[in-house]
């Protein structure tokens, strides 16, 4: 069994975080120089249909690395978003939901264990339903022969628990090692942003994430995460 | 006659697109390239409509100029540019933040939401 117990502040990844931080002030600034240049020679009185083409492919590719910068920031903990109490179940089956017909197309039943009443934490909401989202992506590429996906909830001193499980490939030790680390990926035509945009969320929220893996046998992650008065 | 925008930002680049794309636009412009510098300014010139400013910049940042504005009573919307979040408290001080690369059409819309509402 290969297991992820990494402590979520260990030396090398608070490093990488910082260096981040200041890798995506490093490239926003030019960045913006790029996309705001292309979208000034955009208007309709400006150059032949080919170059205004040439310049609508440059500001959408500058869009393109906008976003992984998103997700950076999310990672280096740079994002600050509005918390509020959510309901860890709703934004769970939220996720599940706005997956369905992925998860339904390939062959991949959900069984759902959900804590009762259902944990309220102080969180971003869009930010806990992004962190489930890609848990469920990933367990979803982890099985593309299907299987069965499941997820619970649970509450457990004064932490909430969720775990969504696969019964796909599961992972090496090398990979589990990497699998926060920003770009790092196994899978084709993948960012390899995913895992670390889900460390940055749990990480900001002063939780935890751990994976269980075997392969061959299928992966469980983990996420502990502070409850709010009534979870 | 045409609204005067103050322009901070410590990269050149960045103020003369700023620039460029403002007086395209029929607005007057001044870019600056220091917090500090965008302070002297307004204290100089009380006729500027709107400040364009960044957050991250050498010497004092973007939300330490608003909060010099807030002691010194010069009252001037200010649109936040930024690479990096902000923290929440510093968001609400500005009329409106936008996170960088910016889409220029946005800015100009932000720009005209300030302006009406003056």
């Amino acid at each position: 069994m290969n297991d992820s117990n990494r402590p979520m502040e260990s030396g090398y990844l608070f490093r990488l975080k910082h260096i981040m931080a200041d890798l995506i002030h490093k490239v926003n600034n030019p960045l913006m120089v790029i996309s705001g240049r292309a979208q000034l020679s955009m208007p309709e009185d400006v150059g032949g249909e080919e170059i205004r083409k040439n310049l609508r492919i440059i500001k959408q590719q500058c869009d393109r690395i906008s976003e992984m910068m998103q997700k950076l920031i999310v990672f280096s903990r740079a994002g600050q978003e509005i918390a509020g109490r959510v309901s860890v179940n709703k934004c769970l089956e939220d996720a599940a939901e706005h997956l369905a017909d992925e998860l339904s197309a390939g062959n991949i039943s959900v069984k759902k264990e959900l804590a009762d009443p259902p944990p309220v934490m102080e969180a971003a909401g869009e930010q806990l339903c992004e962190l489930f989202t890609n848990l469920l992506m990933n367990a979803r590429e982890a099985m593309p022969e299907g299987g069965t996906l499941r997820m619970s909830t649970a509450t457990e001193k004064g932490k909430v628990k969720v775990e969504v499980s696969d019964t796909g490939a599961g992972m090496s030790r090398e990979v589990v090692e990497r699998v926060f680390d920003p770009f790092f990926t196994t899978k084709r035509g993948k960012d390899g942003l995913g895992l670390s945009l889900c460390y940055g969320i749990v990480s900001s929220c002063g939780g935890d994430i751990k994976f269980r893996t075997k392969p061959g046998k299928g992966t469980t992650v983990t996420v502990l995460l502070p409850a709010g008065r009534g979870g | 006659m045409a609204a005067k925008v103050l322009i901070a930002d410590d990269e050149k680049d960045i103020r003369d697109l700023l620039v460029k794309f403002l007086v395209k636009n029929g607005f007057e412009t001044r870019p600056v390239d220091s917090g500090m510098e965008a302070l002297k300014a307004i204290r100089n010139d009380p006729s500027f409509d709107v400040l364009v400013l960044d957050n991250r910049m050498p010497g004092i940042n973007g939300t330490e100029v608003i909060r010099e504005l807030e002691k010194s009573e010069k009252r001037i919307p200010v649109i936040m540019l930024t690479g990096m979040a902000v923290p929440q408290e510093d968001y609400m001080k500005a009329d409106a933040t936008l996170r960088k690369p910016i889409d220029l059409n946005e800015l100009m819309t932000k720009i005209k939401e300030v302006l009406r509402k003056q």
